[in-house]
């Protein structure tokens, strides 16, 4: 066996002897697995995609940073360069425990992602991530390292707090960029100083976006600029640890120390300066989810949804029918009655009534023929806006009992249907046909997945938590 | 490279620079194989710079050094596989760990045979309770993170045994225990011990052969009983050495 598979073993069996690693990695993997049960019930990818296969990826700038300047911060390095090892080997049997655990994090997303995948399948944004994650990791590790191997001192605050200082520069510069570039503003100066970020860089590379409509037409020097980022800096580092620093110290000539200075401004000038900023192609749908035209959930409109029987809610009436009740259940039959608020005055009467409901984007409706009339009296002026223009006080409500079967959902949580209702009437005596239309939308997910999710994310967990009691109990 | 040498330790003209401060200026050693050698100063006189150097944690500035005639900056994985480290501190750094993890960690990096069992061994020969073994070394007492220390640099069995303040912080019997090993392993394992300490009391106990280190350099070398016939008269004449003006 190799001096560094040897090293490999014995760091990483060091990784699982601090005082709260294996704590720690149960606290953090059941925030991420919290975080997707949670997200579960809104949309999944936003709430839970962008942290999990986002964030949490470059705090490997920190942990690597930390991991590297550590054993010389404690001396530990004192033990290890006293044995028969190459300080080479050493650097990267680090880097290689790094890269491990930045494998055992991808795969303690699995379980949640098949939960996902299970039932919704792999939608654009997600594949994409699942390609980003590995990316932004082995760039924070490259970067990472540089950073702690830049720091020789008695105390790992300093490289920790700066490998904390970029992460949260480059985290910033994600949400900036997207605004930026929503705006029109994506090749400004602004515009390229967010580059920076090897996260940014990779997502223009990639040819996603979180939110913003647009992705750059050629993607070359992005690449470029992010693969120059990540194998200069670990290039850099791994210069500077073998030629330009002795076990504890620097050893640095006059001229390592101007080169060592240049890399590191042309390591953050690069992209800045060379990733493409031309923002003019459309970006790709993150997900099968259907465009809500004239849908918002600011919107209020004529329609209204209620469990079958119930009266209409004082509060009324949003356009997403059900926001201030729970999300339907994709794949069942649901019932429930969808109230059409009829400018029409109680002291007008109603014939002829036909109403027609159907859904889109897989929501199946199927409605009732009976379609009672019920008054209802309007506060404050609420009352739908009557052809004259004046708000009904006291109007008809018709009552239309459905049975809703929202199916094929885009993701398990956060699933918003279009549903549109049109209606023909005659008003007492006018023979003149009334026309009546709404569009609204309903909330659904997919029924079973909260579960499936708590128990899939709680499984790691679990083990760490055990695996971390079990240690204690031995060595107490 | 390799070299037959009478010497353990032979150093020449060996100097350490930290920018323009001289920490160690032209130390010339020869220190026999199988001795018990004491490296006496005040605190910041240059003893763990030269013992940093002798052991390759740093490059010299100029000057050379070898131990058992292999060159430290040449050929620093073979003084590496000939040397034990004792520094003050180092078990502290990893006080998660238990004392079989810890030392089974230096002798898998070393490539030792069956290297749990020469952990046992080794622990059994520093004298550290069988009871402590498997717990956390940051619940040990200074005397028990001494001994740890002592074991990690015995692993491999060394030829040349640097001990940088060993018995610093230790209390009168842990002290003579750790005298009484430090015999034992130069009479019966025939180990050369490169002693550091300002403690004049331990040098002259257990040392026949002392060098004295003052702002760098070397301001004495040669037999410890030259120094004074008894412990007042060898402290007389320490402070004399030590305290001299240029």
């Amino acid at each position: 066996m190799s001096d560094v598979a040897i090293l490999y073993q014995e760091e990483l069996k060091a990784i699982a002897r601090g005082r709260y690693s294996w704590l720690g990695a149960a606290v953090v993997l059941l925030a991420v697995g919290g975080l997707a049960t949670v997200a579960t019930q809104d949309t999944w990818l936003d709430g839970y995609g962008i942290i999990a296969y986002g964030l949490i990826p470059l705090g490997f700038i920190p942990l690597a940073a930390g991991a590297i300047a550590s054993p010389r911060a404690n001396r530990f390095v004192e033990c290890v360069f006293t044995s028969p090892i190459e300080r080479r080997d050493w650097l990267f049997a680090k880097v290689l425990v790094l890269v491990t655990l930045s494998i055992a994090y991808y795969l303690a997303l699995l379980p949640m992602l098949a939960v996902y995948i299970h039932h919704v399948g792999l939608p654009f944004l997600l594949g994409r991530f699942l390609i980003w994650t590995p990316g932004i990791m082995l760039a924070s590790i490259s970067i990472g390292t540089l950073i702690g191997v830049l720091f020789i001192g008695r105390s790992v605050a300093a490289p920790a707090a700066s490998g904390m200082g970029v992460l949260l520069a480059y985290v910033g510069f994600v949400p900036l960029q997207e605004l930026m570039v929503a705006r029109g503003n994506g090749a400004t100066h602004s515009g390229h100083i967010v580059l920076a970020s090897p996260a940014v860089l990779l997502k223009n590379a990639l040819g996603f976006t979180l939110v913003a409509r647009d992705i750059p037409v050629t993607t070359a020097y992005t690449w470029i600029s992010f693969m120059a980022v990540v194998f200069g800096a670990f290039t850099l580092a791994v210069w500077i640890f073998l030629c330009a620093q002795g076990v504890e110290t620097w050893e640095a000539t006059r001229r390592q120390r101007w080169t060592i200075s240049l890399a590191i401004f042309a390591l953050i000038l690069m992209p800045i300066l060379l990733a493409d900023t031309n923002y003019e192609a459309a970006a790709p749908s993150p997900n099968q989810a259907p465009a809500l035209h004239g849908i918002s959930p600011r919107n209020s409109g004529n329609l209204a949804m209620v469990k079958s029987g119930t009266h209409m809610p004082k509060r009324c009436c949003n356009q997403i029918l059900n926001r201030d009740e729970a999300a339907l259940g994709t794949d069942e039959a649901t019932r429930r009655d969808l109230l059409l608020l009829l400018p029409v005055e109680t002291t007008q009467s109603i014939a002829d009534l036909s109403v027609r409901v159907f859904g889109e984007n897989g929501l199946e409706i199927i409605s009732d023929n009976s379609l009672p009339l019920e008054a209802h009296a309007y506060d404050h002026d609420t009352g739908p806006a009557a052809a004259d223009g004046h708000h009904i006080v006291n109007g008809w409500v018709v009552r239309v009992p459905v049975t809703l079967t929202p199916t094929k959902p885009w993701d398990i949580g956060g699933n918003r249907y279009p549903v549109n209702v049109s209606a023909t009437y005659h008003v007492s005596a006018d023979d003149s046909v009334q026309m009546f239309s709404a569009r609204g939308a309903v909330e659904a997910g997919v029924s079973n997945a909260l579960y499936e999710m708590g128990i899939a994310s709680f499984i790691l967990p679990l083990i760490c938590f055990i695996a971390g009691f079990g240690r204690w109990r031995r060595t107490r | 490279m390799t070299t037959a040498s009478d010497f353990a330790i032979e150093t020449s003209g060996l100097t350490r620079r930290f920018g323009s401060f001289v920490a160690v200026e032209s130390v010339s050693l020869k220190i026999p194989k199988g001795h018990l050698y004491g490296f006496l100063g005040l605190n910041g006189a240059g003893k763990t710079t030269t013992i940093r150097m002798l052991t390759t944690l740093l490059p010299p500035s100029s000057g050379t050094a070898r131990i058992w005639g292999h060159d430290v900056v040449l050929e620093p994985l073979a003084v590496r596989g000939l040397v034990g480290l004792v520094s003050d501190e180092t078990s502290e750094s990893q006080s998660t760990w238990t004392a079989r993890e810890y030392l089974s960690y230096f002798a898998r990096i070393r490539r030792i045979p069956d290297p749990m069992q020469e952990v046992e061994r080794i622990l059994d020969d520093v004298g550290l309770d069988s009871r402590f073994r498997s717990k956390l070394i940051g619940t040990y007492s200074t005397g028990m993170k001494r001994r740890v220390e002592i074991a990690r640099a015995l692993m491999g069995r060394p030829k040349v045994l640097f001990l940088d303040e060993p018995t610093r912080g230790l209390d009168l019997p842990a002290k003579r225990d750790m005298w009484n090993l430090l015999r034992r392993l130069a009479t019966e394992d025939n180990v050369t011990t490169f002693l550091s300490s300002h403690d004049a009391q331990e040098v002259r106990s257990l040392c026949s052969e002392i060098s004295v280190i003052a702002n760098g350099r070397i301001v004495y070398t040669g037999a410890t009983y030259e120094l004074g016939g008894d412990l007042d008269d060898f402290e007389e004449s320490l402070i004399r050495l030590l305290t001299r003006r240029e």
